[in-house]
């Protein structure tokens, strides 16, 4: 289901006035949010809730392992409960649709495979010591986190790499399977979530939930179950342990984030994807190798696609800030005025925080962040960023992509200028800001290419000819049409300090605010909606 | 009664700032749709009605006949011997918004025609009508033109169209009429149209033009899913079913039904039938069909003019601000196009 869809309209308020009317009742409300992001989840695609439903039951079983050495008769009889509501539930909707049963009988399998690990693990840790139980308990849980995104994200990606790689290097390729396997929607985002669940818990940080329905909602949340923000255990889930308390103030933003989210999305994002569209998508087939007739045309699409993706996925999540908002949540913001950065390590703590924090968390420091010298540090960067390209896709310019990134950090941190920008003076501010704008844009056009060759074509016509004509100052006026008012917000945001300036601004500038907002979704909305790009990790 | 007066107030300053915003922002073409009752219980164009669209791109007059048809002479059924008659049924495209009356690609399909034919052209297309719609106008009024081609235009809304009017539906596999009547707003409109001053509103303002637009679009989305989500039957093959979502199915399976029905129709009078399959566009280049692919339709002849517009990807075939129909260009390789199909196969032989 889409934020921005017919669907959601309907479902929104039908589930916050069932959610309002048992307010007091924050057990009564989870088991509500969680039947609604569930069914939120299966209005794409009815199968995958099955998955969710696995990685709640092995980091919910793994995390209670991890702290108190064993589990309950009632958690485990609830979590084998709750598999097997799943497993039926899927072979009930498969006997109706006449599907394929071979998805049925992967869940039987699954289901009891896993039922019988919830029964005999906490035994098998009851022989180790616990620091040890702890440890096989967390291994476990990340190594099926892994192999469910492996295999549902990176399976072919490899085998087809492998392939490729095989035959390059000897002349030899080997036959493999490749599956026609779909990507669940929002994977990489809730086994992320989950896997961070079990390491806190283990690294003490966090106490195991002791409700199997709690963590369910938690991990289901539907406001950012598909697209983020990956939100952490310890700041989320006590949310979802005590009673919310929502207040006028909380409605108000909730509205307008979900408002300027909307704005962003079907307002900017969608009309500057026709004019992406355009330049991009004649090549994304890989067939078309001619040079773009002009490099200034090329460099627009680029800048154009800078705030797209801005747009889009910033846009997704102010709606589900705003929606959880509404139902008494918190969600961590996931950008802070990205384009702004002075330099890559200044980018990353603006861009994407909830993935930028999890690598810095969970990969960056335990390979040692910065402790073993330079070269460590280096490599570490580098393995970081590599791995958070991969995370976008199984696809060679994801990793081409996430490794430009680790270099321009190497670059900086090389050149002694790691902190550039932060400290300067404001012309020289600015300076900093347009040029690591610029390579930002570098690293969307390797991110928004579909090949390699698209790169260096698209990078050639740059470098080789640009011109100006009635199509460039065409593509220039369209940037500055959707542009300017979100430059303008962003300016009032940088002056108050706030990315809610309405709150200190008197009630005249508001109104003309929200009118603006308001009016621009109803009149200058893309008529040629589209997914949110992120649905795509 | 001072908090009123300051309601009425801030409602006639925010309609004064939408309509500055509009203006300056996202100017809405004035297209007013001069429709009325018809006998038959579905919309027909205003009879006798000449009224103007301005958009930025264009200004062009409409002239309505006394029978509806959009013409500047009078028709008589009872056809003159040795004509031919070509009945065309469809919605703004065929009706031909956004052109004048000789720029539309029926005129200029006429032109291109060879002179050893003497052709006469009734356009019975109407703004917003769907296959549902075109079923009923060919049965009730254009039969009475004794066509001998009978031409319709396919437009991706009308999947939407022909659920939204509630005119048919498929009970147990087959096409059935469940409303004699679908007249969208169309008595409240002749109603409203009776007062000057919303005339000249609904003339001039562009505030009025977004919002009836708007209102509509959102009433008739809404309708759609709603009948889509509810109502009508699931009629679809289980193995077709996994194929498509499944509000498409619906609205796929009953435009599918309605197009055999016309062909039936057609072939009932003796007349000979084709589809114009109008393109849709996802920018000034890239077109694509939304025609039903089915083995049921295989047998009508559809013209589809992709192949004919990519070769002319340099010229603007559709208004880019103006709702989105043929420029004068895209009417004329239509129009060619159609008339050396038509030719082609014999149509009038």
């Amino acid at each position: 289901m889409l934020f921005n869809s017919f669907e959601f309209f309907l479902f929104l308020p039908i589930v916050l006035a069932v959610y309002w009317l048992l307010k007091g009742d924050f057990k009564k409300q989870n088991v509500i949010l969680l039947a609604a992001s569930y069914f939120f989840y299966a209005w794409w695609d009815i199968r995958f809730i099955f998955l969710i439903a696995v990685t709640t039951v092995v980091d919910y079983n793994a995390a209670l392992i991890i702290q108190h050495g064993s589990t309950t008769f009632k958690q485990r009889f609830i979590s084998v409960m709750f598999l097997i509501f799943f497993s039926v539930f899927l072979g009930f909707i498969s006997w109706k649709e006449e599907a394929e049963w071979d998805v049925v009988q992967n869940a039987i399998l699954v289901t009891t495979l896993l039922s019988i690990s919830i029964y005999l693990l906490p035994l098998i840790v009851a022989k180790f010591k616990t620091i040890s139980g702890a440890k096989l308990a967390l291994s476990l849980s990340i190594i099926s986190n892994l192999t469910i995104l492996g295999y549902f994200k990176y399976f072919n990606f490899f085998v087809d790499s492998f392939t490729d790689a095989s035959f390059f290097l000897f002349g030899i390729e080997p036959s493999f399977i490749t599956l026609s396997i779909i990507l669940p929607v929002g994977i990489s985002f809730y086994t992320f979530q989950s896997m961070s669940y079990s390491i806190d818990v283990y690294r003490g940080q966090l106490k195991a939930s002791k409700s199997l329905i709690d963590y369910a909602a938690y991990l289901s949340f539907f406001p950012q179950l598909v697209a983020g923000p990956i939100e952490r255990g310890k700041t989320f889930l006590p949310q979802f342990q005590r009673k919310r308390n929502i207040e006028n103030g909380d409605i108000k933003f909730g509205i307008w984030l979900i408002i300027f989210g909307l704005f962003k999305k079907i307002v900017i994002a969608d009309n500057l994807a026709i004019f992406v569209n355009t330049v991009f998508s004649p090549y994304d087939n890989g067939e078309l190798l001619t040079t773009p007739e002009n490099g200034l045309m090329v460099l627009l699409a680029i800048y154009a696609f800078s705030f797209q993706i801005y747009t889009d996925f910033s846009g997704y999540a102010d709606i589900a800030r705003g929606t959880a908002k509404i139902f008494g949540f918190h969600l961590m913001v996931n950008f802070r005025l990205p384009y702004i950065a002075t330099n890559p390590s200044d980018f990353w703590r603006r861009w994407h925080i909830s993935l930028s924090s999890w690598l810095r968390d969970y990969l960056y420091i335990p390979l040692g962040g910065s402790r073993g010298g330079p070269f460590k540090t280096y490599r570490n960067l580098l393995l970081t960023m590599l791995l958070g390209g991969l995370w976008h896709g199984a696809s060679i310019t994801f990793v081409l992509w996430g490794a430009y990134q680790g270099t321009i950090l190497i670059l900086y941190r090389l050149l002694g200028v790691e902190s550039a920008g932060e400290q300067s003076k404001p012309i020289m501010k600015v300076v900093h800001v347009i040029w690591m704008f610029h390579l930002v844009c570098l690293g969307w056009l390797i991110f928004r290419a579909q090949n390699v060759q698209t790169i260096y074509l698209f990078l050639d016509a740059i470098f080789t000819h640009m011109f100006v004509n009635q199509a460039i100052l065409d593509g220039i006026s369209t940037l500055e049409f959707y542009l300017i008012p979100l430059f303008i917000y962003q300016v009032l945001q940088v002056k108050h300090k706030t990315l809610f300036p309405q709150k200190i601004m008197t009630a005249i500038p508001n109104f003309h605010i929200w009118f603006f907002t308001i009016m621009s979704i109803l009149a200058l909305s893309s008529k040629q909606s589209s997914e949110f790009i992120y649905f795509a990790f | 009664m001072k908090r009123l007066l300051k309601l009425i107030l801030l409602i006639g300053y925010i309609a004064v700032l939408a309509e500055v915003f509009l203006r300056f922002l996202s100017p809405i073409p004035i297209l007013p749709r001069y429709v009325s009752t018809t006998d038959y219980g579905i919309r027909g164009n205003m009879p006798n009605a000449d009224y103007q669209h301005i958009t930025e791109e264009y200004d062009i007059n409409v002239k309505i006949n006394s029978k509806g048809v959009r013409s500047n002479k009078e028709i008589e059924y009872k056809k003159s011997a040795g004509i031919i008659r070509i009945v065309t049924l469809g919605d703004s495209f065929m009706l031909g918004y956004g052109a004048t009356l000789s720029e539309t690609f029926l005129s200029q399909m006429l032109n291109s025609m060879p002179d050893k034919y003497k052709v006469e052209i009734i356009n019975l297309g109407v703004s917003g009508h769907g296959t549902a719609e075109e079923l009923l106008a060919l049965r009730e009024e254009g039969k009475k033109y004794e066509p001998d081609v009978v031409l319709l235009s396919w437009h991706g809304t009308d999947y939407d169209d022909n659920i939204r009017s509630g005119l048919f539906d498929i009970k147990g596999g087959y096409l059935t009429q469940v409303n004699n009547s679908y007249l969208p707003a169309v008595k409240l409109r002749e109603y409203l149209f009776s007062f000057k001053l919303y005339e000249f509103i609904a003339t001039n303002s562009q505030l009025y033009g977004w919002l009836r637009e708007l209102v509509s679009e959102v009433v008739q989305d809404f309708r759609v899913e709603l009948i889509s989500l509810f109502k009508v039957q699931q009629s679809v093959s289980k193995s077709d079913k996994h194929n498509y979502p499944r509000n498409k199915d619906k609205k796929r399976e009953l435009s599918i039904h309605l197009l055999l029905e016309v062909k039936k129709e057609v072939e009932s009078m003796g007349a000979k039938f084709i589809v114009f399959d109008i393109p849709s566009r996802s920018s000034r280049t890239s077109f694509w069909s939304t025609f039903p692919e089915d083995v049921r339709l295989s047998e009508i002849l559809v013209y589809n003019p992709i192949k004919d517009f990519s070769y002319n990807k340099k010229n603007i075939l559709y208004w880019e601000k103006s709702a989105g129909h043929f420029t004068p260009i895209g009417n004329q390789i239509v129009g060619k196009a159609l008339a050396e199909l038509l030719e082609k196969k014999k149509y009038f032989d």
